[in-house]
């Protein structure tokens, strides 16, 4: 079996999950509980918490449990705009977010909200002029992702986060889902970030919501204090010990595994640039982790599952997208319907050998020859 | 004549779309417009919308389609489209 679909979710680490097991057979007390081994229970969670935030470089304080980013984004967007919407409805964000921004932007227009979209420049990142010249006084919130989830790019957060410190009625959400444990990215301008365990070798069912200290939520979920007062739930003493324990291990021979991803990369890109038909979507501008790329006149589900035959395992688009619908993220960029609708996303890892690109070579040689 | 639109939750294009439809549908305050979702309503299956959103379909008394527009286009684009077959 090769797995080339890390960027849809990735397989949770031993480590990772032998310490969930352990914790949550170890500590069976509710975390609120006042008793022993509920103040056991939420001292594991205190410590493992402070372990995340100095990773993050932010305050135990700011953590917000979700059982991933898809709720972490919903609270994010639903919590800033209905919290603060006295102080305006206006809400800027891409073309290249996830559908759990859009779905809820959607929720939000349906009741009142206006939303822009700035512009994407050539290359894929933001065109920054533009998002200054959308900027209103009655703007709220600007959601960008750092990393998206069809093309890769990394989208300079950090930069437009110094340009929103001016704005300060004005709230910035970064979903970084795809970005973290795979490039840098520094929180200091970023008022809310939004993770999950899942792409990084943890496990499914629980992420976070970077939030500043300053800053009110209303929360989604409501019915008391938790491990903070804006998500509500019983904490989950074993699933935040494994997330530490992924995020920790996520940073180990960082840049050595991220130059190790890059050479398979170009050896995947450069192998592909021979086939007349292959249009390559990901720049240099995107992570090495993701190589998107499209095969013009197939529909990549057939290339799909024709490589699933040899047990190679790749993605069309986002996992999150509905099918039969073309690459938004792609179209974004290409304007190209033929592009679009025939994308395929190879997503790599530190995991991935140099036999496994090999053999999906030879796989993709037979299939191309056979389907085009 | 009666307009369809379909549209999904998690599309950029619907989203930006949407407040143009409305604006025509209040300037077009005579035709009836129908708003679906591709994921949660039947009925879209019965228009062969393909795979860009949204789709904006015009459609006469009888149900016969008139034309349709698809994917992002100006609020103008609309109306002409609406106009050409009044």
């Amino acid at each position: 079996m090769i797995y080339l679909d890390y960027s849809a979710t990735t397989p949770v680490n031993e480590e990772v999950l032998e310490t969930f097991i352990e914790a949550t057979r170890k500590y069976i007390g509710n975390p609120n509980s006042l008793h022993r081994l509920g103040i056991e229970a939420n001292t594991l969670i205190e410590q493992a918490t402070e372990q995340i935030a100095n990773i993050l470089k932010i305050k135990p304080s700011e953590i917000i449990y979700t059982s991933g980013s898809s709720e972490s984004n919903n609270l994010a967007i639903k919590g800033i705009t209905l919290k603060y919407q006295n102080r305006g409805k206006h809400i800027i964000t891409t073309m290249l977010e996830h559908s759990s921004i859009i779905g809820p932007l959607n929720y939000l227009q349906d009741n009142g909200f206006e939303v822009d979209f700035v512009n994407i420049l050539e290359n894929g990142q933001v065109d920054i002029n533009h998002l200054k010249s959308l900027l209103r006084d009655d703007t709220i919130l600007v959601s960008i992702c750092a990393v998206d989830s069809e093309i890769g790019i990394r989208q300079p957060v950090e930069e437009i986060g110094l340009l929103l410190k001016d704005y300060p009625k004005i709230y910035f959400h970064v979903d970084m889902t795809q970005c973290l444990g795979k490039d840098n990215i520094d929180l200091t301008n970023i008022d809310l970030a939004s993770f999950s365990a899942h792409k990084i070798y943890g496990i499914k069912g629980i992420g976070g919501l970077i939030k500043k200290d300053t800053i009110m939520l209303e929360p989604i979920i409501h019915g008391g204090k938790s491990t903070t007062v804006f998500r509500s739930g019983t904490p989950t003493v074993g699933l935040v010990a494994s997330l530490s324990k992924a995020l920790r291990l996520s940073m180990i021979d960082f840049d050595k595994r991220k130059d190790y991803i890059k050479t398979l990369n170009t050896k995947l890109k450069n192998f592909l640039l021979n086939y007349d038909k292959v249009v390559i979507n990901s720049n240099d501008y995107s992570i090495p982790n993701v190589l998107n790329f499209s095969v013009i006149g197939t529909k990549p589900e057939t290339f799909l599952h024709a490589l699933e035959e040899d047990e190679i395992y790749i993605s069309t688009k986002s996992a999150c997208s509905a099918e039969d619908t073309i690459s938004k993220s792609v179209y974004a960029l290409s304007k190209r319907e033929e592009v679009a609708n025939s994308t395929l996303r190879i997503s790599l890892s530190y995991l991935t050998s140099d036999e496994e690109i090999e053999a999906f070579m030879v796989s993709f040689d037979k299939n191309y020859k056979r389907l085009i | 004549m009666k307009v369809i639109i379909v549209n999904a939750v998690w599309c950029p294009s619907c989203l930006i779309m949407r407040p143009r439809f409305e604006s025509v549908k209040k300037e077009c305050s005579n035709i009836e417009f129908k708003f679906y979702d591709i994921d949660l309503d039947e009925e879209p299956k019965l228009y062969n919308t393909g795979n860009i959103l949204p789709v904006f379909i015009l459609l006469d008394n009888k149900n016969v389609e008139l034309g349709r527009l698809i994917g992002e286009h100006k609020k103008e684009d609309l109306i002409k489209l609406i106009e050409n077959h009044s």
